[in-house]
């Protein structure tokens, strides 16, 4: 297949999204050309987790494999919030005052460009939204409701689940009812999240079993786990479910794929009827113009809306797709918090499984699903290793600094929290007035405030944190939030989904309001962010209800 | 030659030397740097400047040798400062500043110092206003160093670990 002719669809991005959406779509007979913008990695070389240093080392950086994003308003530090100020016990003994803007954190907007995107770093949560998460604003009069519900998409998350190999117990969420069981067993818990149950048990709340995209055993000649704790630096053996050991293979199978790594697609033309002609790509430092009878886009939340807006023209001043002005609007970052401390007599909690344990529902009282959720992080924060823990937790120096640093490792534990975000009006994508990437094109300007309702969640996640860890009889550590600085692996909205072409950009289906040929498959379709679930199944599931769509045409 | 002990001259934040308070810029950038600093490699430029001979000495009142594993110095953390400070004029005048105060601060350089002496200064500096030289050299230092440390297989001798998490994960029982 060459890069102009002889492909039925065009796919942009081989993330969540992107991948899922090649898969179904050579599965339904359409050969697919995918475009990826970052390199391709290769696990052996690029995963340095078989020597000494590699607690330093995280996801690898390479050409190409980051976009640059500039920041807008990120909103202030307001005094009212000092509570939930970031602090560490054996950190540096410096904040910002309040009246400070908020910045971004080191990694800001986290996300990895490259075959597989950021499946590669994510840790694999395969968390199905909550049938009420689509139902937000008719039960709770906040957000906005889903053109779809939980049971059109269950069928497709079972599916997603079967090709990823998840690993979960079926008996301990029936809110999120199942068609069938999870594909594999759930992996064992480990010493920290054994310690939370217990604790969570005494309090009357139900920790469980977090559904993993890790292997608990063989799966599609792919091995199981080994437990080395380090999914987000990228998984050397390959049974975590990211896209490029999973739909990428499966759908190269079919001989319809065609995957095309460094390639920056600059700009969509549209022709006649509406429809997206073509699009301009920059492929080996050349730029190439590639025919798009059906062009799907799946480069996040960020990078989508950034080609839609670049892609103005004189009919589409504001951009491709942007008929309602809601192209870049209604961002919403992970709103997050996390909660360290010390339990004296706990062993061994830098190991497990990454994520293993969730907590649903942190309130007794609560009816319907929560507005967030907890879980155990001790692992993926980074306390696996020594250095987290000298960094961090244990202050001091001298010899009864090592000896209690030797004492001490393993009995840290952490618990976080993920919570729904309701977007501000001044949070968004757009066009970066003043920088320009390597191309001559505006790189794309995240702003992202927090609401006072967010702030109220916040709090709310910090207390629920606070209380689990005291039962567990944990001495406070450490304690860090969004409230200080914009960290997001999961960001929504930008290109919603809804019924009211006036109101959003895409229909049900993921189809664009203003385009027949163009749809969109990443989580900048999403209204909301739901209570707190990682959003990847879902993406998963959205791309192939959009597939059978196109194919069904 | 251990030197005969001598009165040390910790001073208050006021009296300072002049200039010696970082204003914010200064210190964002700082941070900045730093953060950047240590997630990439070392170059191989090794520092030379006078007041950086007592690196080893502080570094070693850090992270001294004990029963189960050896100094900072002997595994190479001051070579390895040394060569990332060199990397950055800002982070290099920091440490030139505050090792030259840290060597004036008795009749003797700090690595002619009782241990005891040494670990006082260290104290007062962990103590020290985080936007003055002492304080904010302190935590800088001290993060650098632990993180150099801790990054080799001798450092923990004594810890629940592998060299490197591959090839054999930490498979189950955990109990």
């Amino acid at each position: 297949m060459g890069l102009t002719d002889g492909h039925d669809a065009v796919v942009v991005g081989s993330g969540a999204g992107g991948a899922a959406a090649a898969w179904r779509l050579c599965q339904n007979g359409l050969r697919v050309l995918l475009l990826e913008a970052g390199p391709a990695f290769d696990r052996a070389r690029d995963y340095p987790l078989d020597s000494p240093g590699w607690e330093r080392k995280g996801f690898p950086v390479r050409p190409g494999s980051q976009a640059t994003v500039t920041y807008g308003d990120l909103g202030t530090l307001h005094a009212e919030s000092e509570d939930l100020a970031s602090w560490s016990r054996g950190g540096f003994p410096w904040r910002l005052p309040s009246g400070s803007p908020r910045p971004p954190s080191t990694n800001g907007y986290s996300h990895v460009q490259g075959v597989g995107g950021s499946t590669l770093h994510y840790v694999g949560e395969a968390h199905r939204l909550h049938p009420d998460a689509f139902r937000q604003h008719s039960l709770t009069g906040s957000g906005t409701d889903w053109p779809l519900a939980y049971g059109d998409l269950e069928k497709l998350y079972a599916e997603v689940e079967d090709v990823l190999g998840v690993a979960g117990d079926a008996d301990v969420d029936d809110e999120r009812w199942r068609s069938g069981p999870y594909p594999l067993p759930p992996h064992p818990l480990g010493p920290g999240a054994l310690a939370l149950k217990a604790a969570g048990a005494r309090q009357g709340l139900h920790w469980q079993v977090n559904p993993r995209a890790a292997l608990s055993a063989p799966w599609n000649g792919r091995p199981p786990c080994n437990y080395c704790g380090q999914c987000s630096r990228g998984c050397p053996l390959g049974d975590k479910g990211s896209t490029d050991v999973t739909f990428l293979p499966q759908a190269a199978e079919t001989g319809r794929l065609t995957l095309l790594s460094d390639a920056i697609v600059t700009r969509l033309h549209t022709g006649p009827n509406g429809r997206i002609s073509r699009m301009d790509v920059i492929v080996a430092g050349r730029s190439e113009s590639i025919e798009t009878p059906i062009l799907v886009l799946a480069a996040g939340a960020v990078q989508t809306p950034r080609l839609l807006l670049l892609s103005f023209n004189a009919e589409m001043p504001g951009g491709v797709a942007n008929g309602s002005g809601q192209v870049g609007r209604n961002f919403m970052e992970t709103l997050s918090w996390r909660s360290v401390g010390f339990v004296p007599g706990l062993v061994g909690s830098h190991l497990g499984l990454p994520a293993d344990a969730i907590c649903w529902k942190p309130h007794k009282a609560a009816q319907r699903a929560a507005d967030f959720r907890l879980n155990h992080t001790t692992l993926e924060t980074g306390l696996n290793g020594p250095i987290g823990y000298a960094t961090r937790l244990v202050p001091g120096f001298g010899a009864g600094f090592k000896a209690a640093m030797r004492d001490g490792f393993g009995s840290a534990l952490a618990v976080g929290a993920i919570g729904q975000v309701v977007p501000d009006v001044r949070s968004g994508v757009d066009l970066d007035p003043q920088q320009r990437d390597a191309h001559g094109l505006s790189v794309a300007r995240i702003s992202s405030v927090l609401t006072d309702e967010s702030i109220a969640r916040l709090r709310q996640m910090s207390k629920a944190a606070r209380a689990v860890l005291a039962e567990a009889g944990a001495a406070l550590v450490e304690e860090a939030s969004s409230r200080d600085a914009f960290t997001a692996t999961h960001v929504f909205g930008t290109a919603r989904m809804g019924t009211d072409s006036t109101k959003s950009v895409v229909d049900s289906m993921g189809r664009t309001h203003d385009h027949s040929n163009l749809w969109i498959t990443d989580a900048s379709t999403f209204p909301t962010s739901g209570g707190g679930e990682s959003p990847s199944l879902t993406i998963m599931a959205l791309a192939l209800r959009a597939a059978d769509a196109i194919a069904g045409q | 030659m251990i030197a005969p002990a001598t009165s040390l001259r910790l001073p208050g934040q006021s009296v300072l030397p002049r200039g010696a308070t970082l204003n914010t810029k200064r210190r964002n950038v700082l941070m900045g740097l730093l953060s950047v600093g240590l997630s990439s490699v070392c170059g191989s430029v090794t520092a030379d400047t006078a007041p950086m001979a007592s690196l080893a000495s502080v570094v070693d009142t850090l992270l001294p040798a004990d029963d189960v594993s050896p100094s900072a110095s002997a595994l190479g953390v001051d070579r390895d400062i040394a060569d990332f400070v060199k990397e950055n004029d800002m982070m290099t005048q920091l440490f030139v500043a505050a090792l030259d105060w840290m060597d004036q601060l008795a009749d003797m350089p700090f690595h002619d110092l009782e241990p005891s002496q040494q670990a006082e200064v260290l104290a007062f500096m962990e103590s020290a206003d985080f936007n003055a030289i002492p304080g904010r050299f302190y935590h800088i230092l001290r993060a650098l160093a632990v993180e150099f440390y801790y990054d080799r297989s001798g450092a923990i001798s004594g810890f629940p670990l592998q060299p490197a998490p591959q090839p054999n994960g930490y498979l189950p029982p955990w109990g």
